[in-house]
């Protein structure tokens, strides 16, 4: 969410610290910070609140509680005080069938044509909301402040009797802006209650007004025109918001706000946010209140943690006077008693429920860095399970063969099980065999042999596949592509004697692909294995081009007191255009006390097809070195 | 006769088993196609709730209630229960490396399928301290001795508390996992008893630390079956 740091000083009535120490603040005991940037004279703090933290968060006076607690400050904001507020009747409420626990519906009429004041739209613009006009921009004025969602109708569109209810099946619902929605009784929508009627289904005639706690309706938009309106404040069941904003793909500023439990009383601190704005902004005098507040008191539940259970789970010494003090800054009521906190948060902080959820309060305002680290000391005795083992044993025996491992992905274009909604057509199901994607693996190695430094393809691929049943198996996928299958051989004789032999069961061998099923299960769980392969070096990646390659091979006889990694390092210290990929000595041989190396040279343009001439430039600058270092071309 | 070449995510796994196993976690494994329940309820990620909207998830067609597993988080589950089944008590630490998915487009950092670490600590008074502890360790092995780590809060419904962790690689701080102090509800779900043990959990994404380690530009070159990615 995008907050305005002037709109936060404006609730606050006192300067902020600079944006580099909220930066530091927030991310110490909040959450991240996106970016804090310098919008006109504003400073907009770009924050990446999570769902737990949407019932306060999704707020400025919610930001500024958290502010206020991480300097050990008390939070106040202006909007608390007693400020002139315009003169209110107060009437019964309109009816609520369903879905709501409350809502408040605020009658204004007389309204002037009055334009956003500039700090308004500043402030709105800021947070990412476009103005509209002084009535939709106070709405979400209200919103920002409070994170209170508030809804506006044109008191002309509608009659003013509301209710709150399930919407009919089949029901139209038109939207802002005039897209249509097909609606269920699992919809909540509020409706002009005199209009109620079910054989009407037709939107503009049902008398649906909006999409409760998501979005409103083409039916009583207000305009420049309006001279009397509705606001309407309420709470609605999270349990419907969310299916409905995920029935209809439709998130919107409110359905965020209302897909946690929102506390009616709540509404009471927006509604006066509401008047204060009305009263000051758009000069409304008087104001009629309908609302269906029952009347009692709402808690939250009370939550009893101990010290003990605080300073065990986080590893730290932190003294009662501490955590008392932490648990007040943040408005939770606190009474101690011996080592026990019972603590009742505020209103908004649905999402403490568990006594963990105390202690993450105590251990984020503490500041978990200054928590020292310490490694446990646990008695139990490690082991590796077979399915791990297995595979780690055949990379093993495999690779020490000569085989190259590859990896395909699990997403293919045929298979037994297919995805609901795919991301593309070639990745609609979930591979049931290795074989499909490895042939065209192999097929790519061919074609690459020479970036490769490969004269035969040898490859093999471990890994999960899915059977129509929806069971896993795993499998190992090899192809030798040399004459005589020497490297098969070899990894037939290394598992001859090998569990992997009870292990690997043949379920195919067809035009040079040997594919296994691995019964994992039914191996030795104590067999040795190791961790093969070295990734401490520095090697960078080089990635390849899309266009063809080019490969040129230089072969000469060496002078006799040189060995070819000399020559070779001679050619690598050239300086040569299009190299993809360092020169390498492809063969070497010695005949009548004369060596001949034959080194390869792989070039390619990511950009375009490179030409034979400008190949054979480069190559020229190695031939006149080797010549002037005493190399006979050959 | 020349030794094979391996894929650079398997260079990586086994440097992180190494690690790990060499720190005391047993290695364990679990299914890729996974019940909701276990990738997603005993882990209190509610349906509906907008956590669970934190990761897209692949359905099957015809195959209600089961998922392509979203992280590795079900082995938690998996593990745990197996363990109690053994008779085996905490404390345990294990480990897996294994193959996730997200149904998000796809671009040089972002792939459909892809790995994760996750690492699982449960004893009595496992806490916060030995989180940092475990995890400036593992840091330290991967990245020399300077590497150090910083914790922000942030939230997964299976843990709280719950951080991002930031590693200072010796050169930058980068955010590379996310961990917390495992819940009592996932302890659990388990079949543990949440009141004497606690634990903590880490998971990272193991593409990341390869695309880091060797410069990779794209991610999707990892599973495009191209031998040319064994350069290491």
């Amino acid at each position: 969410m995008k907050y305005s740091k002037i709109l936060l000083e404006k609730i606050y009535g006192k300067t902020l610290p600079s944006n580099e120490q909220l930066d530091e603040l927030i991310t110490e005991h909040l959450c991240e910070v996106e970016s804090i940037e310098a919008v006109g004279n504003d400073s907009v703090i770009d924050l990446e609140i999570t769902p737990n933290r949407y019932g306060d968060l999704l707020s400025h006076e919610g930001l500024l509680k958290e502010l206020c607690a991480f300097q050990k400050q008390s939070y106040d904001s202006v909007y608390n005080k007693e400020l002139n507020l315009p003169e209110v009747k107060r009437e019964k409420g309109n009816a609520i069938i369903e879905g709501s626990s409350r809502i408040i519906f605020v009658h204004v009429s007389g309204l002037k044509q009055i334009k956003t004041p500039e700090w308004m739209k500043n402030i709105l613009s800021a947070c990412g909301i476009q103005s509209k006009s002084i009535f939709v921009d106070i709405t979400n004025m209200v919103m920002l402040i409070t994170g209170q969602p508030v809804h506006v109708y044109d008191g002309s569109k509608c009659t003013g009797s509301f209710i709150v209810t399930p919407a009919h099946d089949g029901e139209i619902f038109t939207m802002m802006g005039g897209k249509n929605y097909n609606l269920t009784v699992n919809d909540l929508v509020i409706r002009d209650g005199t209009k109620e009627n079910p054989n009407i289904i037709l939107g503009d005639k049902s008398g649906v007004l909006s999409l409760a706690g998501i979005k409103g309706g083409e039916n009583a938009i207000v305009d420049e025109n309006t001279t009397s309106a509705f606001f309407e404040l309420g709470v609605f069941d999270e349990k419907y918001i969310r299916k409905t904003s995920r029935r209809l793909n439709l998130a919107t500023d409110a359905s965020k706000r209302f897909s946690v439990h929102r506390k009616s009383s709540l509404l009471d601190h927006a509604l006066k946010v509401l008047l204060i704005l009305l009263k000051e902004e758009a000069d409304v005098a008087v104001i009629t209140i309908e609302d269906t507040k029952k009347g009692e008191v709402e808690t939250s539940a009370q939550v009893v943690v101990s010290q003990q259970e605080i300073q065990r789970l986080l590893g730290a010494n932190i003294d009662s006077a501490e955590i008392e003090s932490i648990l007040k800054s943040l408005g939770f009521q606190v009474v101690v008693e011996g080592e026990l906190y019972k603590v009742v948060p505020p209103l908004d902080r649905v999402d403490i429920v568990y006594p963990v959820d105390v202690i993450e309060e105590v251990g984020r305002m503490y500041g978990y860095n200054n928590i020292q680290e310490e490694l446990p000391r646990l008695n139990f005795t490690p082991h590796i399970d077979q399915r791990t083992l297995v595979v780690t044993q055949l990379r093993q025996i495999l690779s020490e063969v000569g085989f190259n491992e590859i990896r395909n992905h699990s997403l293919v274009a045929q298979g037994s099980l297919e995805v609901a909604s795919p991301v593309s057509k070639e990745k609609s199901f979930l591979r049931d065999t290795l074989v499909t994607s490895f042939k065209n693996s192999v097929e790519q190695s061919r074609l690459n042999k020479d970036f490769l430094e490969a004269s035969n393809i040898c490859l093999y691929e471990i890994g999960t596949i899915f059977t129509k049943e929806a069971t896993e198996e795993l499998h190992v996928v090899l192809f030798d592509g040399t004459k005589k299958k020497p490297l098969i051989e070899a990894f037939n004789e290394q598992i001859k004697d090998h569990h992997l032999k009870k292990v690997l069961e043949l379920i195919s061998d067809e035009d040079g692909y040997t594919v296994y099923k691995v019964n994992y299960t039914k191996a030795d769980p104590e067999g040795d294995y190791a961790f093969i392969g070295d990734s401490t070096g520095d090697t960078k990646f080089t990635q390849w081009g899309t266009t063809p390659y080019v490969s040129r091979d230089v072969s000469c006889f060496i002078p006799s007191d040189n060995t070819p990694q000399e020559v070779l390092g001679w050619c690598m210290n050239e300086q040569l255009n299009y190299l993809i990929k360092k020169p390498y000595l492809a063969d070497t041989f010695t005949k009548d006390d004369k060596t001949s190396v034959l080194i390869r040279f792989v070039f390619q343009d990511a950009s375009t097809t490179l030409t034979d001439a400008v190949v054979n430039e480069e190559i020229e600058k190695i031939y006149t070195m080797l010549r002037s270092k005493g190399c006979e071309m050959r | 006769m020349k030794s094979g070449t391996l894929h650079p995510i398997t260079l990586l796994e086994h440097e992180v088993y190494k690690i790990l196993t060499g720190m005391g976690f047993e290695i364990t494994s679990a299914q890729e196609l996974e019940d909701e329940w276990h990738n997603f309820d005993a882990l209190r990620v509610e349906k509906d709730h907008p956590a669970r909207d934190m990761q897209d998830t692949f359905y099957l067609k015809n195959l209600p209630g089961m998922v392509m597993r979203t992280h590795t988080s079900n082995t938690q589950i998996r593990r745990m229960k197996q363990l109690k089944e053994l008779g085996v008590e905490p404390p345990f630490a294990f480990c897996t490396i294994g193959k996730v998915y997200r149904n998000e487009s796809t671009d040089a950092t972002h792939e459909t399928q892809f790995h994760q670490v996750e690492g699982m600590v449960i004893g009595e008074g496992i806490n916060v301290a030995h989180l940092k502890g475990v995890l400036t360790r593992f840091f330290q092995e991967l990245y020399g001795d300077s590497a150090k780590i910083k914790l922000r809060p942030s939230f997964f419904p299976f843990v709280e508390p719950g951080f991002e962790v930031a590693v200072w690689t010796g050169k930058k701080w980068l955010e590379l996992l996310g961990a917390g102090m495992v819940h009592p509800e996932v302890i659990e779900n388990g079949g543990f008893d949440s009141t004497k043990y606690t634990g903590f959990a880490f998971g990272m994404g193991l593409d990341r630390l390869a695309v880091i380690k060797y410069g990779v530009p794209d991610v999707r070159v990892f599973y495009a079956g191209d031998e040319r990615v064994n350069q290491f």
